[in-house]
């Protein structure tokens, strides 16, 4: 019994259903990741100009805004890069370097933002609990807002792609688009309580993680679908 | 063809995998060799031919096909013990690679590539239809690796297509991630690094992996065969040697 042989046909077919189907050129998939990239920058700059830059910017002190800004948006682009980087393999990134990023994201960005502004301000930092609850569910509510259609961009951005870990691709996904909207909050949001910081800005990034793993999964299974026969 | 393909061809006979060491073309390639170098992937025929192809020479995919579809059916086909649903997947990956071709780097390895294409298509296509589930027919069954080298003798033939089947039925029983892991590393010959990509984790998860579906075949074939050869006193059979069961 030996190794089943290829079909004698099987060449010529598969030529001739390449030569029938138009494949993008470098070019063409080159600006369809531009193009979803500036709409994702376009969105994300749009929320942020129509809510308004956060009421206490000029009395806080410009690092304890900045510095977690300015990291909020690079764990931000370092997750986008790894989500949608091809690597040498055309996989993606090794799948460890995509966990770190799922994990050390998020936690990253709550741990600058929460100690820039205890360092700042002290005890005083703390609100009565209350407000913070309020205030918190608001921030939720608004970072999924805003990253859904990140999310949603970062979906399209994949067709045509086959992903040997596609949990782990979309949990990076939904990460990547946490990661902005964290970013966005930072500027806009002037609640400097640590636990409203960690609940409100970080942990969307939790139920995002999931929703990108799930639906990179059900978009996978439907993509990869191959009638089988018999 | 394109334009840059005779420098290609010239580069695949390059026996050197850094530019800038002496060749017979040396000469007439000095003044791009000292410019350019050679990614060590693409000293390969079948990486040289998808780069063709990638750049927009159409007739590179007959080539890519011909290097390549022999590998990728016999994993498919081991994979999917199905030898419809192997050429069904077979086609369907070329036509991804045909869609993505664009997309493709120079320096990037094809074959596994296309094994994690294959193996996604596979999962997702029987979990889809989980009910109808692939068909494992006794006569489709694959068996002996084709990659023999060494001229087996006639017994040796005989007696490594009944461990090729024991293998196959003892790896069916196993988890679809150790039996791949095994099948990648031992019969593919993929680095722990490009199956792990195929896999979609780590280089030790990889390990791990392919350790438990060959101590698995050790621990079920050492009762019947490895445990013979021990008993008579006899060197292992190269029949094992030849399929990774030592």
């Amino acid at each position: 019994m030996s190794t089943p042989s290829l079909p004698e046909d099987l060449r010529a077919r598969i030529l001739a259903r390449a030569a029938a189907t138009p494949a993008p050129t470098r070019t063409q998939t080159n600006l369809r990741l531009v193009a979803l990239i500036v709409t994702a920058a376009v969105w994300l700059l749009f929320m942020a100009l129509a809510h308004g830059r956060r009421s206490d910017w000029d009395a806080e002190p410009g690092w304890m805004l900045w510095v977690p800004l300015l990291n909020a948006s690079l764990a931000a682009v370092v997750v986008t890069s790894l989500a949608l980087a091809r690597g040498r393999t055309l996989l993606g990134p090794r799948v460890t370097w995509l966990l770190a990023a799922v994990v050390v994201a998020p936690v990253l960005s709550g741990t600058v933002t929460v100690a820039s502004v205890l360092g700042a301000l002290g005890s005083s930092a703390w609100l009565p609990r209350a407000m913070e609850l309020r205030t918190t569910v608001g921030c939720d509510v608004f970072s999924v807002i805003l990253a859904l259609p990140v999310l949603g961009l970062f979906l399209l951005s994949l067709r045509g792609r086959t992903l040997p870990a596609p949990g782990i691709v979309g949990a990076a996904g939904g990460v990547c688009a946490a990661s902005w909207a964290h970013a966005v909050l930072t500027g806009i949001c002037p609640w400097n309580d640590p636990l409203h910081i960690i609940l409100g800005h970080a942990a969307p990034a939790i139920p995002l993680a999931v929703l990108g793993a799930w639906a990179v999964r059900a978009l996978s299974r439907r993509a990869n679908r191959v009638p089988l026969r018999g | 063809m394109s334009p840059a393909a005779p420098l290609a061809s010239v580069f695949a006979s390059v026996p050197c995998r850094v530019a800038g060491e002496r060749s017979p073309h040396a000469p007439a390639l000095d003044h791009v060799l000292f410019l350019v170098r050679v990614p060590a992937a693409m000293s390969q025929p079948l990486e040289l031919a998808m780069a063709r192809y990638a750049r927009g020479d159409d007739a590179a995919l007959g080539e890519v096909y011909d290097l390549a579809a022999p590998h990728l059916f016999r994993f498919l086909s081991r994979l999917a013990r199905d030898v419809a649903l192997a050429e069904d997947l077979t086609q369907e990956v070329f036509l991804r690679v045909h869609g993505a071709r664009a997309s493709y780097r120079v320096d990037a390895k094809v074959l596994p590539w296309m094994f994690t294409i294959g193996r996604r298509l596979f999962l997702d296509s029987v979990r889809a239809r989980r009910h109808d589930g692939p068909s494992l027919d006794a006569e489709d069954r694959p068996s002996s690796n084709d990659a023999v080298s060494g001229g087996p003798t006639p017994d040796e033939l005989v007696v490594e297509s009944h461990l090729r089947i024991e293998v196959e039925r003892i790896l069916a029983t196993l988890p679809e991630q150790h039996a791949t892991a095994y099948r990648l590393l031992k019969e593919e010959n993929l680095s722990a690094a490009e199956a792990a990509a195929v896999l979609g984790t780590t280089e030790n998860g990889v390990k791990l992996r392919a350790h438990r579906a060959y101590e698995a075949l050790r621990r079920t074939l050492g009762e019947t065969w490895l445990g013979e050869d021990d008993a008579r006193g006899e060197p292992r059979s190269t029949s094992t040697a030849r399929m990774g069961v030592s």
